[in-house]
């Protein structure tokens, strides 16, 4: 070959790869485009004006508002968090997280280790959501892929061991294109997420589904789904590997656990303390079947199902956690730098004039009110995101 | 392992490299592996057919090449001591010899081939003779699946064994360069058909690295895998769906069927031409020139001509293999003077001209599948092109009482759409479920077409199996098809014509194919993309 042949070949594969991300970041899947824009915004957020990262399910987004966190405290969190995240992916969201921040506390959500991997369309889901939206030009995210190839031909005989979709989002959801709920707009240009990661929905944030008091025992057992313990496992080594430095804390926000979700906690709580991990578990209740810590839940209103808060409840939960932070760990106060301020401050204003409005509407559609009533809980449909 | 599947594009990978990385004396061996490792890929239960094949042809080729050598040999030996009548005996015994092993191998191999494809339709039409007679026999069906590539390795190996006995070349000594001729990966599928001559010495050869081969084969690779995966895999659902049993059980019209029969025709086309386009891509990349098999069949003038642009490298198979040989053959000689004896000198001619069309569109009919369905599509096609043979001189009579101009462009459309129509109703012939299904559907297309245009409005139209979106794009992909095929019908080479261009432009158009077929392509999880369907031949 001559010199120039090598240039232009060179040149065109480069074009090649170009044109392969636009088409990955043009496609993927339907309701990632919410988680889409909380891994965004986080990547857009000024050098070194994070001080914690919460990284997990949805036991985390609509629990934590990281903006009252701020305006109360005064350090920042960031949610990198997607429905049913797969533990098997925490060390590359960990990575995502110590890519654009340096955030020295990093609070791991223990929902993913109590999780079933048994059904092969869910897993998917689950591991597509994440792959969808971290950064797709990474190594961690090449190795993400091919970790979720190896997870799901273990688990599962028919899958390949190589599958490329999980590489190249596009192979999986160009045909998107013919869907009338498809947007190029939306998908290239709506990009940032309004309320730091807090989730809001028009529909969930002020859904208000009474719940049963659980009572929490801590000497039940059960074991951990077998690719969920192995997944802890690899977390662990990871972070003692490469983050030994910082401050790890995992927690569990207080949702009304099935007694084989509470077996299974017990036990991770168990690994924990042996591995010296500091925790938190928001589900434990008192004798008198009360959530241990004081959040003053009102049960027939904080929640809009039994395993999410609604607004209401996450602002209280968040005043606990905020509290429980602020107390165990030396954060710093950022509400006189300026970098922080251009960027937090007002949105935690703005989460709670949207919250008004949003019963507002909803109370203008009474007939919808008492249809979500009846409606079913819908763990994939998640809406739009506001 | 699917020519559109990611798979398939690693292994080509792979092998492209190891290809110009070894010592280029092992470049064939490299292919040898890499084409039985692409063959195992599919399964190793038939493995023993190939296997025999190569084996059995390459002894055959090797015997047959012996007997002229150690003549040859002899002769020279004796020298002047013998007279050039001697000479002459000598050499038509060694002919009679060489005439009886490539009859023994020929037909040890088309029997191969006639008994793994053919059985079960003589067993079941014997056993329905057994039933009409009310005889209480029944000849035990023979459920053979045939190994992949079949009929083109007996094919090329048939033509390989007819060269060596007329001469046209010496046998391949080399067994395992001979057994790369009839292994070859990229062709094995679906084709092109090719002689040892052309491809298997270009096979066994030596080939430097040429960028612009590397180029030219991966756009052709593309364009292929476009036309596969944009227009036949989608277009094959309004095709399947006008053609099942199900639809053809309620009410339709003939515009439906119209409209399913011009699906099928770009599908079978596109999956066929795609195909094609992938293997001698895939075979470019490597410095080795294959056949061409498509040249714009859409736009043939007649039905011959459609053939001549359609499968060239089958015609060309045919035409040099039975063709010829029937026309140049005694027993169909002595009938061309007993019918111009008879009947005059035009008769004469057309003899010849009629019987072999006759017996090759059979041949080809029944190539592609033994069923009556196929047999009546050979037939249909001979008819139509012998007595086209037959008849030319009274169409150009024609033309001229009617004053019609034939170099013009508008009787050439008139002459393409004719083509077309008649080609429709070879392909219901084929497609159809059964015999009586397919009259029918012909019947309806000419006689109940849709006078109110019902099928056309209000979005009928987007029921066949494809909606409006779908639809539009399919409109756009085959508006592509056609601008490229005008153009390379006016002589145009697209590849070379791109390469003169500015490298943004070059670029452009290729990544925007790129992106247009990785985002409108019938592939990935949840897509059931068909298989070529000329792989099942």
């Amino acid at each position: 070959m001559t010199k120039k042949q090598i240039f232009c070949s060179i040149g065109f594969l480069f074009a090649t790869c170009v044109v392969l991300y636009l088409l990955c970041d043009l496609f993927e899947l339907k309701n990632s485009t919410n988680f889409a824009r909380r891994f965004s915004t986080y990547r857009d957020l000024h050098e070194d004006t994070v001080d914690a990262v919460l990284i997990g399910t949805s036991g985390v987004d609509r629990y934590w508002i990281g903006a009252k966190a701020y305006e109360e405290y005064g350090f920042t969190s960031y949610p990198l968090s997607t429905g049913e995240q797969p533990a098997w992916l925490y060390e590359y969201l960990i990575e995502e997280a110590y890519t654009y921040q340096d955030p020295e506390l990093l609070i791991l959500d223990m929902r993913p280790f109590g999780q079933d991997n048994v059904d092969e369309v869910e897993m998917d889901v689950k591991a597509r959501r994440v792959l969808d939206v971290i950064e797709p030009l990474s190594i961690y995210r090449l190795k993400a892929g091919l970790k979720t190839m190896k997870v799901m031909h273990e688990t599962f005989e028919d899958k390949p061991r190589f599958d490329i979709s999980y590489l190249l989002s596009v192979v999986k959801y160009h045909e998107q294109w013919s869907d009338d709920k498809y947007s190029v707009e939306k998908n290239l240009f709506e990009r940032q997420h309004k309320y730091l990661g807090f989730y809001v929905n028009k529909k969930k944030s002020i859904r208000k589904k009474p719940q049963e008091m659980v009572i929490y025992d801590p000497n039940y057992y059960e074991s951990l789904d077998p690719v969920a313990e192995q997944a802890f496992y690899d977390v662990i080594d990871y972070l003692k590997e490469n983050h030994k430095d910082k401050k790890v804390l995992f927690y569990l926000s207080p949702k009304f656990l099935t007694t084989l979700e509470m077996g299974r906690m017990n036990t991770l709580i168990d690994m924990l303390e042996k591995e010296g991990m500091d925790y938190v578990n928001f589900c434990e209740t008192d004798e008198n079947g009360q959530f241990a810590y004081d959040f003053g839940f009102d049960l027939s209103y904080d929640f809009y199902d039994g395993g999410h808060t609604n607004f209401y409840g996450a602002d209280k939960f968040t005043g606990v956690f905020a509290a429980y932070l602020d107390e165990k760990y030396d954060l710093p106060d950022r509400r006189n730098d300026p970098a922080v301020k251009e960027q937090w401050d007002g949105i935690y204003d703005k989460i709670k004039a949207k919250i008004p409005e949003l019963e507002a509407e909803a109370q203008a559609a009474a007939a919808l009110q008492s249809q979500m009533e009846a409606e079913p809980d819908d763990q994939y449909d998640e809406g739009e995101e506001e | 392992m699917s020519f559109t599947s990611f798979n398939f594009f690693i292994f080509i990978a792979v092998v492209i490299v190891l290809y110009y990385v070894v010592p280029k004396k092992l470049q064939w061996a490299i292919l040898l592996l890499a084409s039985y490792g692409f063959y195992l890929s599919t399964g190793t239960d038939n493995l023993a057919y190939i296997l025999f094949t190569t084996l059995f042809t390459y002894a055959g080729a090797m015997y047959m090449q012996k007997l002229r050598d150690d003549n040859r040999a002899k002769v020279q030996a004796q020298g002047d001591d013998i007279t050039k009548d001697q000479k002459r005996a000598m050499k038509k015994e060694v002919e009679k010899k060489v005439k009886r092993v490539q009859i023994i191998t020929v037909v040890v191999n088309l029997g191969i081939l006639v008994f793994v494809k053919a059985s079960g339709f003589f067993i079941s039409n014997l056993n329905d003779l057994f039933g009409v007679f009310n005889w209480d026999v029944s000849v035990p069906m023979v459920n053979i699946i045939a190994p992949l590539g079949l009929s083109y390795y007996t094919f090329n190996s048939i033509g390989y064994l007819l060269d060596v006995a007329h001469a046209k070349h010496d046998a391949e000594r080399h067994l395992g360069k001979f057994a790369l001729f009839v292994s070859f990966f990229p062709s094995i599928v679906q084709g092109p058909l090719f002689r040892y001559k052309d491809v298997g010495t270009q096979l066994a050869g030596t080939h430097e690295f040429n960028y612009d081969n590397l180029k030219f084969g991966a756009q052709l690779i593309l364009w292929g895998v476009f036309k596969k995966l944009v227009i036949a895999d989608r277009v094959c659902a309004i095709s399947n769906l006008v053609f099942s049993p199900e639809f053809l059980a309620g009410e339709y019209y003939g515009s439906q069927v119209f409209f399913g029969v011009l699906a099928y025709s770009f599908q079978i086309y596109c999956d066929f031409s795609g195909g094609t386009d992938i293997t001698r891509g895939v075979a470019q990349m490597m410095g080795i020139d294959l056949p061409v098999n498509f040249e714009q069949p859409f736009f043939a003038t007649s039905m011959a001509d459609f053939w001549r642009r359609w499968h060239m490298s089958l015609g060309a198979w045919m035409r040099e293999f039975v063709f010829f040989p029937i026309m140049l053959s005694k027993p169909v000689s002595n009938l061309s003077k007993k019918a111009r004896n008879r009947f005059g000198a035009y008769a004469g001619k057309i003899v010849p001209s009629v019987i072999a069309p006759m017996v090759v569109f059979f041949l080809i009919g029944i190539w592609h599948g033994i069923t009556w369905q196929y047999i009546v599509n050979g037939l249909y096609n001979a008819i139509i092109i012998s007595s086209t043979v037959a008849l030319t001189p009274a169409y150009a009579k024609l033309a001229e009482v009617l004053r019609i101009n034939t170099e013009t462009f508008s009787f050439r459309l008139f002459q393409m759409l004719r083509t077309f129509g008649l080609l429709c109703i070879s392909r219901i012939i084929v497609k159809a479920p059964s015999l009586g299904d397919a009259f029918v559907m012909i019947k309806k297309m000419f006689t109940s077409w849709d006078p109110d245009f019902i099928f056309f409005r209000d979005g009928k139209i987007f029921t066949l199996g494809v909606d409006a979106p779908q639809m539009t794009l399919l409109f756009v992909a085959i508006m592509i098809l056609l601008v490229v095929g005008i153009l390379r019908e006016n002589g145009m080479k697209i590849r070379e014509s791109l390469a003169k261009q500015h490298f943004l432009f070059r670029w452009g158009m290729v990544l925007a194919l790129l992106a247009f077929v990785l985002i409108f392509g019938v592939y990935g999880p949840g897509y059931d993309a068909s298989a070529f369907i000329y792989g099942r031949f």
